[in-house]
């Protein structure tokens, strides 16, 4: 037996407050948050989710940490292979391969930065407009779009509207179009 | 919110007042360095009460400098969260005449103890000139006082736009000499236009800030410190010297801003969001840092030149002098402490951890500077076990304490005397605006 697919719901709002409101308190109920729509950057919004910790820090020290590896094995080896003697110093020595490890880094720390942004962002964004997407929220209407368990579905929907939500809808049904409100 | 009903709110709470813990706490840390300087002369010897006293020095008018020099970067830079920052780092202007007095009282009575003055047979090529009484006290003079002076403008300006931009009657609230300085001849002119003015002023002083402080505290390194070993040279010097002050106020604006949060009423305008910002600058400091150091130590070290390595030899690996254990204490609270704690996030939202982190900062921005003057003045002989240096450390310490406890009190009178945010800056009011002046 199949589990039932989950019901994802799509709350419109007029009120930035309302919506800030929805965003803090989806942690506590069972939904995940799949998008969120603004007509302008929202900083506040972002704070909101900021509480979820970001997995691209871990991106971000494992490419740094393979940089610092690979920085310094690039250095030492290269000094091992031709021989490079300087200043009357042992080929192999740490002080100068310091810089060359710091630099790399810095290098790959940050290109995997942007690759785990690029990754976890779902960028670009090449499917857009996504089914939740209406053209109101490029106008003046903030959207939640969540996803929750079927059984759920009817007790976050009257949550969403009771909190302000001006419309909701079920994405993915067949009413979506139409809307439920 | 309107401009004018965020300048109400930035005044509400009337002219900052640090409180009386703060006041007690500077009387006990000034006690503390009355005592220090006592301890030097009385305990240690002449040479490590000066050694205590210009350690303080250049210390002071690295933090006086820089104060105003981070103001005049968040210029230059159009930084948006620095904004909340600039007044109180303005503040700090107050360190300077602490400096002033100590390099007065230091070259009237302290300067028969540099070790270049009693050695100018010995000084090879362009020294002799170079390292001449007269010709030293007037760079390090005309160096503090150039640097001094036009940061003093850059604040005139920074002050003026502000009392510009308040309404007579708030202005009314304001007294002293911050006020009589920057606010004088304000009344019948076109106020909005005298705000521009001065705003246009700041534009073209901050490069200026920026420019004169490199030049006169590489100077001043060179001068103060390099020199108190006139064979030793290092060109990167004066550069390592006026990044690790830039450090070292950074720290110690954190923590300004930390513990007197609640007293100067930054609640409003400072939020964990903007602490999370200037730590991560604070970060970005602390690697500059110490990339000039190792810039400099990797030179000697290839160089191998012994007329250079002595220096760091002395200071780090002698085991017969006590100096190792200074220079390693000091490289891991400038490095690698702030480097490993600064990476946590938590660390940078945090008013505790941060300020306990940016006090290790400032610990190993002065044993650094101890680290290059006292081994000089104090002329310990090998060999020597490391309780040789308490008292003098000791003393160092405490006097140090001392020096900020004198600049924070006067940084705290400046700051009494002028708005706590920067209300005549378009930047503060657009930040604000955008983030709807409720975060």
């Amino acid at each position: 037996m199949t589990a039932p697919r989950p019901a994802e719901l799509l709350g419109v709002f007029e009120s930035h407050d309302a919506f800030l409101t929805i965003l803090e308190q989806a942690g506590s109920r069972k939904v995940t948050i799949r998008e969120i729509f603004s007509p302008v950057p929202d900083h506040h919004a972002v704070e909101r989710l900021a509480g979820r910790k970001s997995p691209i820090r871990y991106v971000t020290a494992a490419g740094g940490i393979a940089g610092l590896v690979a920085g310094i094995a690039l250095a030492l080896l290269t000094a091992r292979v031709w021989n490079l003697v300087v200043g009357g110093k042992p080929v192999m020595s740490i002080v100068p391969v310091v810089v060359v490890g710091f630099e790399l880094t810095i290098l790959f720390g940050a290109l995997a930065t942007l690759a785990g942004l690029f990754f976890f962002g779902r960028l670009p964004f090449v499917r857009f407009p996504v089914d939740a997407y209406r053209e109101e929220f490029s106008l003046d209407r903030f959207g939640i779009w969540l996803e929750c368990e079927a059984s759920q579905g009817d007790a976050i929907e009257r949550w969403l509207r009771e909190s302000g939500a001006v419309r909701v809808e079920r994405i993915g049904r067949a009413d979506a179009a139409e809307g439920i409100s | 919110m309107t401009r004018e009903e965020r300048i109400r709110k930035v005044l509400a709470s009337g002219p900052a007042d640090a409180g009386k813990g703060f006041a007690l706490t500077t009387a006990l840390m000034i006690a503390l360095g009355a005592a220090g300087i006592a301890l030097g002369f009385l305990v240690g010897g002449a040479n490590a009460g000066w050694a205590s006293i210009l350690t303080g020095l250049v210390l002071a008018a690295g933090i006086g400098a820089s104060g105003v020099l981070i103001s005049a970067i968040f210029t230059l830079t159009n930084a948006r969260f620095g904004r909340a920052y600039v007044r109180i780092a303005e503040s700090f202007a107050g360190f300077m005449p602490v400096a002033l007095v100590l390099a007065i009282v230091f070259m009237a009575l302290g300067g028969t103890i540099l070790p270049w003055a009693h050695a100018a047979e010995h000084l090879t090529g362009g020294k002799a000139v170079w390292l001449k009484r007269g010709f030293w006290d007037v760079r390090v003079g005309g160096a503090l006082l150039l640097s001094f002076g036009v940061s003093i403008a850059y604040l005139y300006y920074a002050i003026r736009r502000d009392w510009a931009a308040l309404p007579v009657k708030l202005r009314e609230t304001y007294r002293g000499f911050v006020r009589t300085f920057a606010g004088r001849n304000l009344d019948g002119k076109d106020l909005e236009i005298e705000r521009k003015r001065c705003a246009g002023r700041l534009e073209v002083l901050a490069p200026i800030v920026a420019m004169v402080y490199a030049i006169t505290f590489t100077m001043l390194g060179f001068d103060l410190i390099m020199a108190l070993d006139p064979l030793w040279y290092s060109t990167l010097f004066g550069a390592w010297y006026f990044i690790g002050n830039l450090f070292a106020t950074m720290a110690l604006l954190a923590i300004v801003s930390i513990v007197l949060h609640r007293p100067l009423g930054l609640g409003v305008w400072i939020t964990p969001s903007h602490r999370s910002d200037l730590a991560t600058l604070l970060f970005a400091f602390c690697l500059v840092n110490a990339d000039f150091f190792w810039s400099q130590y990797l030179t000697i070290w290839y160089g191998n030149l012994p007329e250079e390595t002595g220096y760091v030899m002395k200071r780090t690996l002698n085991g017969d002098l006590p100096w190792r254990v200074v220079s390693w204490l000091s490289l891991a609270a400038f490095l690698a402490f702030p480097f490993i704690l600064l990476l946590f996030r938590r660390v940078k939202r945090s008013g505790v951890l941060l300020s306990m982190v940016s006090v290790v900062c400032i610990s190993g921005i002065f044993m650094a500077r101890y680290i290059e003057i006292a081994p000089e003045l104090l002329g310990i002989a090998a060999p020597a076990r490391l309780e040789a240096l308490y008292v003098p450390f000791a003393s160092a310490l405490l006097t140090f304490i001392g020096v900020l406890g004198v600049g924070l009190l006067i940084s705290m009178r400046v700051l009494r005397g002028m708005p706590v945010m920067p209300v005549g800056d378009d930047i503060f009011h657009a930040v604000h605006a955008d983030e709807g002046d409720h975060s």
